[in-house]
Order: C-alpha cells, then sequence, then structure tokens
C-alpha cells in the first residue's frame, strides 16, 4: 500500500490549525490599545499574552437603560427581550457538540448563569468603586460619542482587573444615533438581537479574531441569522465557562447593584431572572423575591434548569 | 483509502474556508466605509509610525472613559491635506490605569515602531482619532520580495457592505497604488 506522506501531513497541519490556534479569541489583560505592549497576536489575530477575561462569579446579569430607542421605535420591554435571547443564545450552547434541535443536558452546558435585571435609569457607560454598578445595554439616540466611529452599529466596553482578568463590569451601547435598530429583523432597520448577540460575545470575555483573513461574511445587514452562533462562537464560550466548574454563584455587579448613575446599592425590583444553571452552587442563600425566568426562545433547554438563588452583596 | 490529490486540495481548501469564514462571527459588526467615504470623513491620509503611548481618563459623551493617545511620527502624507506637525497624538479607545483596564474591541490596533497607514479625523490641531476606527488603519507588512503592503487592521469588526469596503479596495496595496486609488477617490 503506498501512502501519500506530503498530502496528510498538509492536512494534519490544517486540521492542527484548525484546532490548536483556534478559531475563536479570547479577550486577555494585554492590552491591545497600547502599542507599546506586546500582545503576542497570532496568526488568527488573537492576542496570547496576559490572562483571559471571565466573569469569575458564575452568574453574570444585564440591565437595560429604560427609554430604550424613540428613533428607532424600540421600547424598553422589546430591548429587553432582544437583550435576553441575544445572552440566552451563548448560555445555552452545548459544549458537547451534540445536535442542537434536541434538548440540551445541563452537564453540557457553559458553567455561567445569567439574565436582567430590569430596566434602569442610569444612561451612561460607567463603573463606580464603592457604589453601585450595573451591566448596561444602552440606546445612543442623539450622539454617537465616539469621534471617528459613526460606522459601528455598536460598542461594548469590558472593564477588568488587570492581574486576574475577572471581568468587573461590561456595558454594551447601540448606536441608535445613525442607524436604526428593528425588533424584528425587517427590512426598516438592523436587527437588534443580531447586533445584540455579538456584542454579548465581548462582554462575556471574546474577542475579535481572524481579521487578517477577507473570508468575512457576505452580510447585507437584513435579516436575522447573524442571531444564530457558530460553532467557533460555542467553542469560545465553553473554553471560557467550561462545563462542571465549581464556584460561588454571585449575581450582584461589583459593589451591589444600583440603577442609578453613581448611587449607593439598592435593591433590585425584579431579582435575578436566570437562564441556567449548570453547576450546583455553595453556599445559596435564600433571597427573596429573586425570581426564576424562562428566556423565550429556549424553552427546551430550560425544561432542564435548576433552581439558582443569587446571594446579595447589599 | 487515500484521497485522490484534486478531492484532497478540495477538502483541505473547503475546510480552510470554513475554518476562516466561522473565525470572525464573533466580531462586532460595522458599517463598510467605502473609499470615498474613508476620504470625505477624514482629514489627513498618512503613514505614521507609533513612538509611545499612555492611557489616562477622559469625558467622552458625558462619560469617564480609559483612552490611550498614541504619539506617531508622520512618515508620508498619502492624500488630503498633510498634518502641520510632524508628530500627532492618536487616540484611540481602551487602555490600562492602576489596576483597572478598560477594553473596546474593533479598535485600531498600533504597534510601537512599526508603520501603518492611517486615515484620522482630527479633534484638535494636535489630536485625532482614527476614521472608522479598525477600518482606517492598515498594518503595512513586507511580501515575499520586500515590498510593503497594507494589511487589514488585526481587530477589524465584520462589515456590512464588505466587498464595496475601502478595506477589500486597499489590502494587499503597496503605497504606491494606494496613492493612486486615492487620488482617484478623491476625485
Amino acid at each position: 500500500m503506498t501512502r501519500p506522506p506530503l498530502a496528510y501531513l498538509a492536512l494534519s497541519m490544517v486540521l492542527l490549525h484548525a484546532a490548536g490556534v483556534g478559531a475563536f479569541c479570547r479577550a486577555r489583560t494585554c492590552e491591545p490599545a497600547n502599542p507599546t505592549e506586546d500582545c503576542g497576536i497570532d496568526a488568527a489575530g488573537c492576542t496570547t499574552v496576559g490572562n483571559p477575561l471571565h466573569w469569575s462569579t458564575g452568574c453574570v446579569t444585564f440591565a437595560v437603560q429604560e427609554d430604550g430607542s424613540y428613533r428607532s421605535g424600540i421600547d424598553v420591554g422589546t430591548a429587553l427581550d432582544a437583550s435576553s435571547r441575544a445572552l440566552a443564545a451563548w448560555l445555552t450552547v452545548d459544549c458537547a457538540g451534540k445536535d442542537h434541535t434536541g434538548p440540551r443536558d445541563l452537564a453540557d452546558l457553559p458553567s455561567l448563569v445569567g439574565g436582567s435585571l430590569g430596566p434602569v435609569t442610569c444612561d451612561q457607560s460607567r463603573y463606580d468603586t464603592w457604589r453601585g454598578n450595573a451591566n448596561i445595554v444602552l440606546f445612543r439616540d442623539d450622539d454617537w460619542p465616539y469621534p471617528g466611529g459613526n460606522d459601528l452599529f455598536a460598542t461594548t466596553v469590558v472593564r477588568f482587573d488587570t492581574a486576574s482578568g475577572e471581568i468587573l463590569d461590561a456595558d454594551i451601547e447601540i448606536n441608535t444615533a445613525n442607524y436604526l435598530m428593528a425588533a424584528n429583523g425587517g427590512d426598516l432597520g438592523v436587527d437588534l438581537q443580531s447586533i445584540l448577540t455579538h456584542e454579548f460575545g465581548h462582554f462575556l470575555g471574546l474577542a475579535h479574531a481572524g481579521a487578517d483573513t477577507t473570508m468575512q461574511p457576505n452580510w447585507d445587514g437584513i435579516g436575522t441569522e447573524l442571531r444564530s452562533l457558530t460553532e467557533d462562537d460555542a467553542a469560545g464560550m465553553c473554553d471560557a465557562y467550561p462545563p462542571g466548574r465549581e464556584g460561588p454563584v454571585e449575581c450582584s455587579p461589583q459593589y451591589g447593584f444600583s440603577g442609578k448613575c453613581g448611587a449607593a446599592p439598592e435593591r433590585p425590583d425584579l431579582g435575578c431572572a436566570l437562564v441556567h444553571a449548570p453547576h450546583a452552587p455553595h453556599g445559596r442563600e435564600h433571597g427573596a423575591g429573586l425570581v426564576l425566568a424562562t428566556v423565550l426562545a429556549f424553552g427546551t433547554a430550560l425544561r432542564r434548569t435548576r433552581l439558582v438563588r443569587c446571594r446579595r452583596r447589599w | 483509502m487515500w484521497l485522490g490529490r484534486r478531492r484532497f486540495l478540495s477538502a483541505v481548501g473547503a475546510l480552510v474556508s470554513s475554518t476562516l469564514v466561522e473565525r470572525i462571527a464573533g466580531a462586532s459588526l460595522a458599517r463598510g466605509l467605502t473609499l470615498a467615504e474613508l476620504l470625505r470623513a477624514s482629514a489627513h491620509a498618512v503613514v505614521a509610525t507609533p513612538l509611545d503611548a499612555h492611557s489616562e481618563w477622559a469625558v467622552l459623551g458625558g462619560q469617564r472613559r480609559i483612552v490611550t493617545d498614541i504619539r506617531v511620527r508622520i512618515e508620508d502624507t498619502l492624500a488630503l491635506s498633510a498634518p502641520a506637525q510632524t508628530e500627532l497624538l492618536v487616540r484611540v479607545l481602551g487602555g490600562i490605569i492602576g489596576t483597572l483596564g478598560e477594553r473596546v474591541d474593533g479598535q485600531a490596533t498600533l504597534v510601537a515602531g512599526k508603520p501603518s497607514t492611517l486615515f484620522l479625523t482630527p479633534v484638535s490641531p494636535v489630536l485625532s482619532y482614527v476614521t472608522g476606527a479598525a477600518q482606517g488603519h492598515y498594518p503595512l507588512l513586507p511580501d515575499a520580495s520586500g515590498v510593503l503592503r497594507l494589511r487589514p487592521s488585526p481587530h477589524l469588526p465584520t462589515l456590512l457592505r464588505k466587498t464595496e469596503a475601502a478595506v477589500t479596495a486597499l489590502s494587499g496595496r503597496t503605497l504606491a497604488e494606494t496613492r493612486e486609488l486615492l487620488g482617484a477617490a478623491g476625485r
């Protein structure tokens, strides 16, 4: 039997490239904004120096600024729904790579729960030490405050501890000053849930990848196909939050929750609306009023959800 | 069973394609700026080399944000007006102050000592932003024969209308070709 070793060596290299170089990037503590930092960008465009950014609390929450977007006709309820679905897309990926049409096994889900804390009044992306915080989705109807950046549909700011890589706060700003968004993926605006799905990837600690290639999707801005995650997105999520990770579950933002800008921590009306609980939390406490909510698009997966109670910091 | 050569190459090609296509799926989303739009939104199109940088707090839209100001040396002007100074500050969002880091994806990622083509939006005589963030940043890297060519910025967002975008038109071009393209687009 003859063998074509060169061909199979080449195939092996491609497979190793696909698996080893990684088809996703984790954001890391080395900050590429500073040109004097050598963040070791690899062939796939991934930063290789520093600790990966991650939520270490086992639970992540967001809130939506209560005004929604009057320019795009999106009220806060619609924005909360789109945001919940977008986050749920990440939290319910199947880390075992099974058929996604069937019910998902709880043990195969990422070890991160999350959900909405409801509407908030704060209309700024900010992070306060010794004050309450919230991870806010907000719409910029009147002005996009980033010179030269009008082309962006949205941006996500992730604040992190530079030593550990722990994400402390994250906010998503939607550029409705320059673009109309649509809640239903129609042709009257860009599909809000598609935008949010991608921004929540950054929110969770994933980074851009492969920008040195020109093989980007031919996206026309219409339709809802970008709501769906790819296998590589799922792989990135499962790498960041592997199933079965043990640890305490803490749903409050850093220094407690506050829906007002720079205010003392407060008690949210809604409590935690959790998507799922893939690992048993330690030190469960009984927070009255905490609600286990379903996220509409993932009812099948959520039937297997276990109750998690959030430990409060206030 | 061994694959035939053609089938093997097809399989490798498909695998590479699928890998590369999927790789960007988590990126931010932006409207692709055409060359004409990139020029219209910019005051300078230059070749510049980053020298040093520092991060600081800045107020943007009423919010305190960490920004990084990068001092660059202007090497050449490719189109539009030449900057009045030979050195400028180029501001990008994100950076590190103390133990707090702020990360904003989709920004231009300059490398000290490595030249890039930059499209700049000034906010003062000495301070500019990169137009379109990563869409206005093209690292210059030598090809196999040592000729510098424009490359896409490492953290380029997923672009709407990418086929018409400046990044498609400029990627792989030499500086001389870029100067011609910009001249034609600006007319």
